[in-house]
């Protein structure tokens, strides 16, 4: 039991990642490697401020989301005003930046031997520290996080985004100012993905780099490239399929050590199978340029 | 009538070459005023300068009153310059009137504070907006239209509905370029009424056009540029 809800809420988690990628990805078209780096300010912020300060969560929390906006409003002023590949190669850039960081800063980051020792987060004197009350956890903060999506894909603003992805030029001429849309974009996704670098940090208790690689970014990617880019639904099933699969070849009883390796290999060629045959992603609402 | 756009001794020059060569003309209200000339006679880069995506090198542009020849693209898109490409610019993935409701200046939902902060109001103003939108769209006989995805629409349609979005923010100079390319005869007649109408309701044109008889049939100026400069100006042709 424990485990299926250990798998929840290692679910819940990456729907938040593949909700943040496609924040970007879906409704800005900016192609990021660098999810896996709001993901671990995220992370590192929380943890930082439990361990060394003695923070509760819910002051963590905050100090999370404003270290992750901190970035984003840093980075999207640097690379904010350079387009489509050159946008990539600036996100690339950031990660190898923050996992040197994470790894070399030792008296902040303790370098590869991470952080350990993240207490859980509490709710009106309740430790939330077992797997049920995590997965409910999780799950009510991914309800509203997907409640937001709902009420925001409706928003003037969220149209000018998705307008600013599809024609810049054509935003400028009728008087808007596209940066301001890609700004709010990468912030908004930097919020999310670092609220759920925050439930990790305290959900597993410790943390290292290598939770917050290229590999990470880029699976992120893929996962919302799986499931489609632009709806609700689609970085949600891409982060489910991601997350069952491994469960559908144990029930083909494969050794744990095949398994392992088969789950990348499964998960690789059904990204080949989509980007031939349905280059939209599963439920996705546009091809990604 | 004073004039709405006067350009004074305007100059641009690259590395060398020189597109545009002290060209000076005045636009005034509600004018409808055809721009011709063979391909590189420097139409486009007139327009450029005008819409603020190059700087001119020398000269003065005013745009009711304002020296505009130094501000930035978006600024001057603020004042009420609308520009339309040849090619119809529209964000394909939204809807036909979503792009005409992202065409108004004045949406209090277009910035995430007031979204917030000011929730009832925005909506308010964004489902007025909607409503203005499908009006439009009614006017010029294309509401069936209006919940397509504008990216499935033909190159026809994606030409007038890019142009019904000049009536959704206030824009009192409108610069089209080419807009009779690729249509079919039928559609220049539609598009020749929307122009005229929306001239009736006081937008001011500046069009660039091959088909300068069709163009002639609606414009009340006609300026013919050549190597970047004006080599005939003609006033009332209609």
């Amino acid at each position: 039991m424990n485990y299926i809800l250990h798998i929840l809420v290692m679910l819940e988690i990456y729907i938040f990642l593949a909700l943040s990628a496609n924040q970007k990805i879906g409704l800005s078209g900016l192609l990021s490697l660098a999810q896996a780096v709001f993901y671990g300010v995220g992370a590192y912020a929380s943890a930082i401020v439990i361990t060394k300060f003695g923070f509760s969560y819910w002051l963590a929390l905050p100090v999370a989301i404003s270290a992750c906006v901190i970035t984003a409003l840093v980075f999207s002023f640097i690379a904010g005003k350079v387009r489509e590949l050159y946008f990539s190669l600036a996100t690339l850039a950031l990660q190898i930046i923050f996992f040197s960081v994470c790894y070399n800063w030792i008296p902040v980051t303790n370098g590869s031997y991470g952080i350990s020792g993240i207490s859980n987060p509490e709710i009106f004197g309740m430790k939330i520290n077992t797997p049920l009350s995590f997965a409910l956890f999780g799950g009510v903060v991914v309800s509203l996080v997907i409640g937001f999506y709902v009420w925001f894909l409706k928003t003037p603003i969220s149209r000018l985004i998705q307008a600013t992805r599809d024609d810049q030029i054509a935003v400028l001429s009728l008087g808007k100012n596209p940066n301001y849309y890609k700004r709010v974009s990468i912030i908004l996704s930097a919020i999310i993905a670092g609220v759920a670098g925050s439930i990790y940090a305290t959900y597993t208790t410790y943390i290292d780099p290598s939770s917050f690689t290229l590999d990470e970014s880029i699976l992120i990617l893929s996962i919302v490239l799986i499931g489609g880019a632009g709806r609700i639904i689609g970085p949600i099933t891409g982060a489910v399929i991601y997350i069952l699969l491994p469960e559908v070849l144990k029930f083909l009883q494969m050794p744990d050590g095949i398994a392992a390796n088969m789950r990348m290999i499964l998960f690789g060629l059904l990204l080949v199978l989509i980007v031939r045959f349905k280059p939209k992603g599963i439920f996705g609402k546009f091809m990604i340029q | 009538m004073s004039n709405i756009l006067n350009i004074e001794n305007l100059n641009k020059s690259f590395d060398g070459v020189s597109p545009v060569k002290d060209v000076s003309f005045a636009v005034g209200k509600l004018d409808i005023v055809l721009i011709s000339g063979e391909n590189g006679a420097g139409k486009t880069t007139l327009f450029n300068l005008i819409t603020g995506l190059e700087k001119p090198t020398q000269g003065k542009i005013t745009f009711n009153e304002n020296n505009i020849a130094d501000k930035s693209a978006l600024q001057i898109s603020r004042l009420g310059i609308i520009r339309l490409y040849q090619q119809p610019r529209l964000f394909k993935n939204l809807l036909v009137w979503e792009n005409l409701v992202s065409a108004a200046h004045q949406n209090k939902g277009n910035s995430f504070v007031n979204l917030i902060f000011k929730h009832k109001a925005a909506k308010q103003e964004d489902e007025n907006l909607k409503q203005k939108a499908i009006d439009l769209l009614t006017k010029f006989g294309l509401q069936d239209l209006s919940n397509q995805t504008a990216g499935e629409l033909s190159y026809g349609q994606q030409k007038l509905i890019s142009f019904c979005m000049i009536a959704m923010n206030g824009t009192q100079l409108a610069l089209l370029d080419e807009p009779f390319a690729g249509l079919n005869p039928q559609t220049i007649e539609r598009f020749s009424k929307m122009i005229l109408q929306m001239n009736s309701e006081g937008i001011t044109f500046l069009i660039i056009e091959h088909n300068t008889n069709k163009a002639l049939e609606i414009c009340n100026r006609h300026i013919e540029m050549k190597d970047g400069k004006i080599f005939n100006l003609k006033q009332q042709v209609a």
